[in-house]
């Protein structure tokens, strides 16, 4: 036997306590106080039971609450996640027979699969018919992944576990049952009067050891059921597509660290075999009226003078900067546009704002603060959205609202940073405070945050950018990266699809080829032979 | 029909005249919106995005607080607000508020329909440096197709924004701006709008005003050059409001006198109104009605309508004689054209007169001195000729054209 060292390394650790309790269950049993002291085994169990049932009425203490959402789910995968919630809920409802059926866990996994499918595909008849066979093979492969992950780190000794052994666990608690009750039996024939003790112990310990089982029948449910949820959320959303291997280097870039930009041989997800992925390139998108500051902040923001700014309207087009934030290890890509709400902007400009901020993971919407008409910003913020609402396979990015040229706002002819502006305390914190709470309360919930600046760097007058705008920026990287992962994700998948489509068709190609030689090849010796080598299929 | 009654009326006010009754108030409220329609009250529409200077050029014009302005404006269509400075019942200047432009997509089709015949002036209102304007030349250009004849002036606002947290330039005052000594960005950023304005606007005049606490050396940098603008291309008849305005408030320091100031134009320019009746006796009683209101207005504007005994010696001290002199000038009506000027003349004099010595009046009051009759008497002749002055100053256009 290979373990026969571990297992004699527990034994001899074992052996003196087990000693211990035996010799104590002993004495006590010499003195005759066993019968007192046995008498705390139904009061506590019983207590035991008592804290069960309270459990029950609050689920959630077994199951814990629900996780927070994955930062790369989109709007419509957290509506689809409701589903989810609404399918745990009716654990209370489930006898705990029908928990412990198999066949329950592949009825309920097929109704919520349909269920969430047809959120995904309100239109269609049969709303599973456009999944592709192998993004469901994927998702059973992740599931099944997860499983047996899950049975290595949790179930003890599930390495050593054997199918035999696993029939025989399963039959454990009815020999237990039997091997008591046998006990009992020969304990009642000695001693008539611990049939009392008897009666108590049934009474106590089977209800309270069934409820526990009940309990934990339900948290597995719980957490069966947000797994298969889960997968069936990213195999409808489309993350799927490119199989197993590649959604789990995807989802592993999801943290911020950089192992996973430089070195990461183990990573648990990653296959060892596969080069690590570069780190996700996140992109910045500057957009705002016409003469906002836009380009201003870009050089604030870069540290250094490179883009153009004036008092007239300078960028005409988009432009490209490479972004380094001491706290960021990721690829940050500042995107710099054109101003909207300019009377002279042409189609093009405006077109250009648009390409822009559809492939944006953070959105930066700067603000004269000086300027209180909205009108161009809700109006670009609509468009946004209703672009979003054409592509609900894209996540939304967050937008943080910029205001900047506060050294004008009342009373402008001062400018002494630091301010304060949170808890203001002098005219200027008060401005500033009230230009904030203006625009919070004209663009409520569509702004993830508003960040007052200012950003004159020709006068050598940043200020705030440092201060206020960057830990914003940071604090909300998590999200963007998750948009940015799930939009190259979406890109990669549709760009690979034609080419897969291609190199598929060559492959199989040249099997049929192969096999149509080998058979032309075939022809001439007479005695038809048994292929014994299959054309092989990349 | 119409003409019995008319007569009817004719006869009760004739009455009137001679003690035996007083207009109702019904009946003042009538002639109130008759005269109104007549006075000349010049309306100017704004147009410009929030935050771009609209309350500021209102509150130079008025003089009046910006808290007063924000509660003074009402709405007017679905998009737009009006403000009748001092107040609805005795409107001097009318402001129109296009709330629209930045807020909301802004149609002025419906702005264009209530306003085309009322504005006189277009007021555009820009902030120098903002080039973010297309809510604004969008209408503006239709606006401009629909009515080409309505003088448009196109105010640059908010000049300090190009040198943050600096005085003005040195040499620049409320006199029309040197553009010489602005700096050089700033003059580019100016030229730029005057290039996409175009031929929309008829002038372009550059102001910044800002208020007192921001600590500007000279808080309304070219406004006297906006408002010297405004005069000019207003139509000559309603220009009087506004110079009078001007000339007036100049020499006030006392912020009630301030206050009642354009209570009393408005009063004595609605008496003239309602004097410039070419039939001799009929407007006396018109007059008399607005004169009494204008005592009580201006007693609650200093906070003495509880005392009616002041009202009552004023009254007294002054209304005979107000009375007696009309009535004799009333005479001079059957000589047709130079009747009605002097006559209009008269009932402004006499109004502004008797405004002009209720402030004074009060406002003694209000400082703990009860003035004699004879006092009195002495401010309301001094007053009269003052605006017997103010009245040839500004009115001379007006005959002329």
């Amino acid at each position: 036997m290979r373990y026969w060292r571990p297992v004699l390394v527990g034994v001899l650790l074992l052996a003196p306590a087990a000693a211990f309790v035996a010799t104590g269950a002993w004495a006590m049993w010499e003195t005759g106080r066993l019968t007192w002291w046995w008498w705390t085994l139904p009061i506590s169990w019983a207590a035991a039971y008592a804290l069960a049932r309270t459990a029950r009425a609050g689920r959630e203490s077994w199951v814990g609450p629900a996780p927070p959402a994955p930062p790369h789910w989109t709007r419509r995968d957290e509506q689809a996640a409701l589903l989810i919630a609404g399918r745990q809920a009716k654990v209370e409802q489930v006898s705990p027979e029908r928990l412990t059926d198999p066949q329950f866990y592949f009825q309920t996994a097929r109704e919520l699969s349909h269920e969430i499918a047809r959120h995904y595909h309100p239109g269609a008849g049969d709303p599973v018919s456009s999944l592709t066979v192998p993004e469901i093979l994927t998702a059973a492969e992740l599931a099944l992944q997860d499983v047996s992950q899950w049975m290595r780190q949790y179930v003890p000794g599930s390495h050593l576990l054997t199918v035999a052994q696993w029939r025989m666990l399963a039959r454990a608690p009815q020999w237990f049952r039997t091997a008591g009750n046998i006990a009992w039996a020969v304990s009642i024939l000695v001693n008539p009067a611990r049939l009392g003790r008897y009666v108590v112990s049934k009474l106590t310990l089977d209800s309270a050891s069934r409820q526990v089982q009940a309990n934990v029948l339900a948290a597995f449910y719980v957490v069966f059921v947000r797994r298969v949820g889960f997968y069936a959320i990213e195999m409808n959303s489309g993350r799927l597509r490119g199989g197993a291997a590649h959604y789990r280097q995807t989802m592993a870039r999801l943290e911020a660290s950089p192992a996973n930009s430089i070195a990461a041989p183990s990573a648990a997800a990653a296959p060892a075999s596969q080069p690590p992925m570069p780190p996700p390139e996140v992109t910045l998108v500057l957009v705002g009226q016409v003469k906002a500051g836009k380009s201003s902040l870009a050089n604030s923001l870069l540290g250094s003078r490179q883009a153009a700014t004036d008092l007239l309207p300078q960028t005409s087009s988009v432009r490209r900067y490479q972004l380094a934030l001491p706290a960021a290890t990721d690829r940050l890509v500042l995107l710099d546009t054109p101003g909207y709400a300019d009377a002279g902007a042409t189609a093009q400009q405006l077109q250009e704002v648009q390409q822009a901020l559809a492939q944006a993971d953070l959105v930066l919407l700067v603000m004269d603060v000086t300027s209180p008409a909205r009108q161009a910003d809700r109006q670009m913020l609509d468009q946004l959205q209703a672009h979003l609402a054409a592509h609900p396979h894209r996540k939304t990015p967050p937008v943080v609202g910029v205001l900047t040229h506060i050294d004008a706002l009342s009373p402008a002819l001062e400018w002494s940073p630091p301010y304060n502006w949170e808890s203001p305390a002098n005219a200027k914190e008060t401005t500033i405070a009230a230009a904030v709470a203006y625009n919070r309360q004209l663009f409520g919930r569509l702004l993830s945050a508003i960040v007052p600046v200012c950003s004159d760097e020709s006068r050598q007058r940043v200020y705030g950018v440092d201060e206020w705008l960057l830990p914003v920026i940071t604090a909300l990287l998590d999200e963007a990266r998750a948009a940015s992962l799930v939009r190259a994700l979406h890109a990669q998948l549709d760009e690979g699809q034609w080419r897969r489509v291609c190199q598929q068709l060559v492959s199989a190609g040249k099997a049929v080829l192969l096999a149509c030689l080998e058979a032309g090849l075939l022809e001439d010796s007479l005695p038809p032979r048994p292929r014994d080598r299959s054309p092989r299929i990349r | 029909m119409g003409r019995n009654t008319g007569a009817g009326h004719m006869l009760r006010r004739l009455k009137s005249l001679f003690g035996r009754s007083r207009l109702t108030e019904d009946e003042y409220q009538q002639l109130q919106r008759r005269i109104l329609q007549e006075t000349p009250v010049p309306v100017f529409w704004l147009l410009g995005k929030t935050g771009s200077g609209k309350t500021s050029v209102v509150r130079y014009l008025t003089g009046a607080a910006d808290a007063e302005i924000g509660n003074g404006f009402a709405p007017k269509t679905s998009t737009s607000r009006q403000y009748d400075f001092p107040s609805a019942t005795n409107p001097l200047l009318r402001f129109l508020d296009t709330r629209g432009l930045g807020e909301g997509q802004y149609d002025p089709r419906e702005d264009l329909r209530q306003f085309a015949e009322m504005a006189h002036l277009l007021i555009v209102t820009a902030r120098a440096l903002d080039h973010a304007l297309d809510l604004l030349v969008a209408p503006l250009r239709k606006i401009r197709a629909a009515t080409p004849q309505r003088p448009v002036v196109l105010v640059l606002t908010c000049l300090h924004e190009a040198y943050p947290q600096q005085q003005h330039p040195a040499g620049l005052d409320e006199s029309e701006i040197d553009r010489g000594r602005l700096p050089p960005d700033l003059l580019r950023s100016i030229e730029a709008q005057q290039h996409r304005f175009g031929n929309l606007v008829d002038r372009v005049v550059l102001v910044d005003l800002t208020r007192p606490e921001e600590g500007f050396a000279e808080p309304n940098l070219g406004a006297a050059a906006l408002k010297e603008t405004l005069i000019q291309l207003l139509p000559a008849g309603y220009r009087q409001a506004l110079l009078c305005l001007d000339d007036t408030l100049r020499q006030l320091q006392d912020l009630q006198d301030r206050r009642a100031m354009p209570y009393v134009l408005s009063y004595s320019g609605m008496a003239a109104t309602a004097a410039a009746v070419p039939t001799p006796w009929v407007d006396i009683p018109a007059v008399l009605a607005i004169q009494s209101r204008l005592v009580y207005q201006l007693a609650r504007l200093y906070g003495q309508e509880m005392r009616a005994g002041a009202v009552a010696q004023v009254a007294g001290a002054l209304g005979g004689r107000l009375l007696v002199r009309l009535a004799l000038r009333e005479a001079l009506k059957l000589v047709p054209a130079v009747g009605m000027a002097a006559n209009s003349a008269l009932a402004f004099a006499y109004t502004y007169g008797l405004g002009k010595a209720c402030c004074w009046y009060f406002g003694r009051i209000g400082q703990g001195y009860v003035p004699t009759d004879h006092e009195l008497r002495e401010v309301w002749q001094e007053q009269i000729t003052a605006a017997e002055r103010l009245w040839k100053r500004h009115q001379a256009p007006e005959t002329a054209s």
